[in-house]
Order: C-alpha cells, then sequence, then structure tokens
C-alpha cells in the first residue's frame, strides 16, 4: 500500500508544475493550488492508468477524487479491487 | 411529415425504435459491405419497426414524425450501417414528396401501405446524358387509354431491384422540353423492371445502386405534381429532405467511428501505441471533433430553419428564397466534404492496423470508402454553382 502512495505521490508530482523543485508532496496537501489544472488532470488521469492498469471511467472524473494524492489514492485502489479490468464506463 | 409541435408517437419512443433495429444493423454492416448485397435484413427490420413509415402522417397510419426527427433517426441508424441508414434515408425523402405533393386519392391508397411497412420506395431521377441535373429528364410520357405510359432507363437507382414502388423523373411529353418533369408514382406491380448494369464501388456497397430500365402504365393520378410543377415538388422538398437526410446519415457515420476510436483511446489496453500526451496527437482528434461538431452544429441549424419555413404562412416563397437554398447547398456540400475529410483524418490518426485495416474492429476503412461517395452524390461541384449564382441574388448575406 504504502508503494502505491509513493508512486501515486511520484506520478502526480510530474503533472504539479507549481510544486518547488525539492518539494516533497505530501498525501494531503490539496493539487489545485500546485498546478493541477483540468487539462494537467487529463494527463494525470491517462499516467495513473498506465501506471495502475486501471481504467477511470467518466464518472470518475471528479473534483473530489483529484482533490489530493490520497484521494487519487484511494480512487486508484478502489478501481483496482474492481473484479474486472475493463475498459472506460460509458 | 409534421410540422407542429404534437406528435402521434413520441421522439423517445421513435428513437428506442431506432436503437432496435440498429442491433441488427450492426450486426450486418460488415457482411453486407463486402458482399455489396442489399441490406435486406436491415430493411425488414426497419419495415417492422414502423420507421417506414415515419414522416406519414398519423390520419394514415404512420408516425406523423418531424423533419428534426427523421434526421435524428438517420444517425442512430448511419452508425451501424451507412448503407442501410442511406436506403431508409431516401425511402423517407420519397415519403415526404407524397405527403407534401400527392393528391388525395394517391396517397390514401400508398401512405397507409407505406407505413405498415409494406412499401418502400426507391428514386429514380438519374438518367444517361442530363449530367446529373435533377430538373431535367428526357424520356417521355406518352399517354393512351387514360393511363400515362413510361419507359424509362436510368444508370444509377439505390435498391432499384428491391423496391416495392419508385418515384420517378420524366418528361412530361415527347413534345415537351427536358425541363418540363413529371414526377411518376409507380408500384412494383404496375411495371416491368429489368437490371442493365451492376453497382460495383469501393464503398456504400449495400446500397446496391444498379441500372435499371422500366416500363409500364400507370393512372394519370399516379402524377405527382405541384403548382409551379416539378421544380416546386423538387425546390420544397425532395431537395431539402434529401440532404439534411443525407447530411445526417454522415454525420451518424462518421461521429460513431470517432466515438469508437475515443473509446479504444479510454481503455488503457487498447492505446499502449499511442502517446495521448503528444500535442500532435491531440490536435490532430481535436480538429476531426471540430469538423463532427461544426458539422453536427448546422445541420441543427438548417433543419429548424427549413422547419420555421414550412410553418410560415408563406412557406413556398420562405423556402424558395435564395438564401435557404444557399443553407440548404451548403449544408451538402460542407458536411460530405468536412464528414469525409474528418474520417480521412480519423484513419491518419489511428494508422494502418486501427484505421486503415478491414480487421480493425472499429470500421474507419469502411466509413472512409462509403463517405468517398458522398461528394458525388449530387455533385458538389453542382451545388456550388448554383451557391455562387443564389450568392449574387442575396446581397443581404442572410447567415444560417
Amino acid at each position: 500500500m504504502e508503494n502505491t502512495e509513493e508512486r501515486i505521490v511520484e506520478i502526480v508530482s510530474r503533472r504539479l508544475k507549481y510544486l518547488r523543485p525539492g518539494q516533497r508532496l505530501s498525501l494531503d496537501e490539496p493539487l489545485k493550488p500546485l498546478g493541477l489544472d483540468s487539462m494537467a488532470s487529463i494527463d494525470l488521469l491517462f499516467d495513473l492508468e498506465d501506471a495502475f492498469e486501471v481504467a477511470v471511467g467518466d464518472e470518475d472524473m471528479t473534483e473530489a477524487n483529484f482533490l489530493t494524492a490520497r484521494t487519487l489514492h484511494d480512487m486508484v485502489v478502489r478501481l483496482r479491487s474492481a473484479p474486472a479490468y475493463g475498459g472506460p464506463q460509458s | 411529415m409534421s410540422v407542429g409541435s404534437e406528435r402521434a408517437v413520441d421522439a423517445a419512443e421513435v428513437l428506442a425504435r431506432a436503437d432496435e433495429v440498429a442491433t441488427v444493423l450492426a450486426a450486418h454492416a460488415r457482411s453486407v459491405d463486402e458482399a455489396g448485397a442489399f441490406p435486406l435484413t436491415g430493411l425488414e427490420a426497419l419495415r417492422r419497426s414502423g420507421l417506414m413509415g415515419l414522416l406519414v402522417p398519423r390520419e394514415y397510419g404512420g408516425l406523423d414524425g418531424s423533419c428534426s426527427l427523421l434526421s435524428r433517426v438517420a444517425q442512430v441508424l448511419a452508425a451501424n450501417c451507412l448503407s442501410t441508414a442511406m436506403i431508409w434515408g431516401m425511402h423517407c425523402q420519397q415519403v415526404a414528396v407524397l405527403v407534401d405533393h400527392a393528391g388525395a386519392r394517391l396517397k390514401e391508397r400508398a401512405l397507409p401501405a407505406v407505413a405498415r411497412g409494406d412499401v418502400y420506395i426507391a428514386s429514380i431521377t438519374s438518367e444517361r446524358g442530363k449530367g446529373g441535373h435533377l430538373l431535367t429528364a428526357f424520356a417521355p410520357l406518352t399517354y393512351e387509354d387514360g393511363l400515362a405510359v413510361m419507359r424509362r432507363e436510368a444508370p444509377v437507382v439505390t435498391g432499384g431491384a428491391h423496391a416495392d414502388a419508385y418515384l420517378t423523373t420524366m418528361r412530361a411529353a415527347p413534345d415537351a422540353p427536358p425541363s418540363a418533369v413529371k414526377l411518376v408514382y409507380t408500384d412494383r406491380s404496375q411495371v416491368a423492371v429489368d437490371e442493365r448494369s451492376p453497382w460495383s464501388t469501393p464503398g456504400m456497397r449495400g446500397t446496391e445502386s444498379l441500372g435499371i430500365s422500366l416500363a409500364g402504365r400507370v393512372p394519370e393520378d399516379q402524377i405527382v405534381d405541384a403548382e409551379r410543377g416539378f421544380e416546386q415538388v423538387a425546390v420544397t422538398t425532395l431537395i431539402p429532405v434529401g440532404h439534411i437526410a443525407w447530411a445526417s446519415c454522415w454525420l451518424g457515420a462518421a461521429t460513431s467511428v470517432y466515438r469508437q476510436v475515443i473509446a479504444m483511446l479510454r481503455d488503457p489496453r487498447q492505446r499502449r501505441e499511442y502517446d495521448l500526451h503528444s500535442e500532435l496527437f491531440v490536435t490532430r482528434l481535436a480538429e476531426i471533433r471540430m469538423r463532427l461538431d461544426v458539422a453536427g452544429a448546422y445541420l441543427n441549424r438548417v433543419v429548424a430553419e427549413y422547419e420555421d419555413a414550412r410553418r410560415s404562412p408563406r412557406a413556398v416563397e420562405a423556402i424558395y428564397a435564395p438564401s435557404f437554398q444557399i443553407h440548404i447547398n451548403t449544408l451538402k456540400v460542407h458536411a460530405s466534404d468536412s464528414l469525409f475529410e474528418a474520417v480521412n483524418d480519423l484513419m491518419q490518426l489511428v494508422g494502418l492496423r486501427h484505421g486503415y485495416s478491414k480487421t480493425s474492429p472499429i470500421p474507419v476503412e469502411r466509413t472512409f470508402r462509403d463517405l468517398r461517395s458522398a461528394s458525388l452524390m449530387y455533385s458538389n461541384d453542382r451545388l456550388l454553382i448554383a451557391n455562387g449564382k443564389l450568392s449574387l441574388l442575396d446581397g443581404d448575406v442572410t447567415l444560417p
């Protein structure tokens, strides 16, 4: 689990243009002020899908899920435990 | 064709029927294309669905649908099989002509059968030597014993071998000029139909648009006419409904393959060969989407403009207005060019395996072949010449 958290922090950090060099992202830090706008969220979506082999459906593209690294982590964990690794929901 | 707000059947119910038919079309689209065979199973599903009578008024047992509903159903059908959708769309175009212009006796004979799904009507307007000009005809009608005698050859007739009835352009008489056109409704039982030339094309293969000849005699009340003659039939109904049906079909087909590509790209297992972070890739995706959005918006706008004109107390004048003529022609030209380009760009985007190959689960290449015909049907070149001249008559430059 910790490993997943670390990987998510690492992946999310790459999409945060206002994260200062050397600054460590905490799990509960709001992502929007650090530069996670809607366009960056789409890039991040594909990063997470590819890294964790999950499909994030449109219904999960919510502000709540993309709030912090922790909320993203919870979403990824939930999607990974889904019975089948299917395509995006429509 | 209904222009009011009341409907015999509500739009959601009609679209649900279209969805049901669409599953049949989806199952047969590939085999219809490969065999170049008329989609008999799809047509049978359409007959059973009641959709063959979509535009037939309620009093004749039809669904009393509007032009905007025609457009929406056409998109649903074309999303699954463009050939079948075009066959249906052109049938509806013929039905609209009967509803708007046939005499009472012909309506009473023909429309209930159309509504029941018993009669599929094909259009015969092509003729050798007239360069695709809709408003002229060479083969003349003659008259014997109160019957109109017709003998006609046509090089391209969609569904010609399978239709239950035809609407055919004929010269009014042997001594009449080619511009004196009569439109004749013919039951299959009233004419001998012979197949003359095959339909062997890269796309739209299921339409089986053979060359045929037809000969027979019909009662004169089967001639469909209007105050200003065939030109009025063409300008007020045949052309606008035809262009709206075609543009809707093309839009439905192009949107469908785009939708399937988006679904593929959203599936992490399937998109591995594509770089969604590439700005070139997403820019191309955006340009294709833009073509679909613009074509869809223009279609909806022109459908609304047509329905407004039909509701107007001076409907004929409103439809004859140069600005409306320009808009309806532009609909056809723009949709045919832009939606073909959209699918061409989509093929470039997804590449050989998913775009160019027949084995791809997404029928990009079939749609590409089908849509290549769009600018050739009722040629864009002719429409642009007309629009250029009409533009000189619309000094206010009335935008849609």
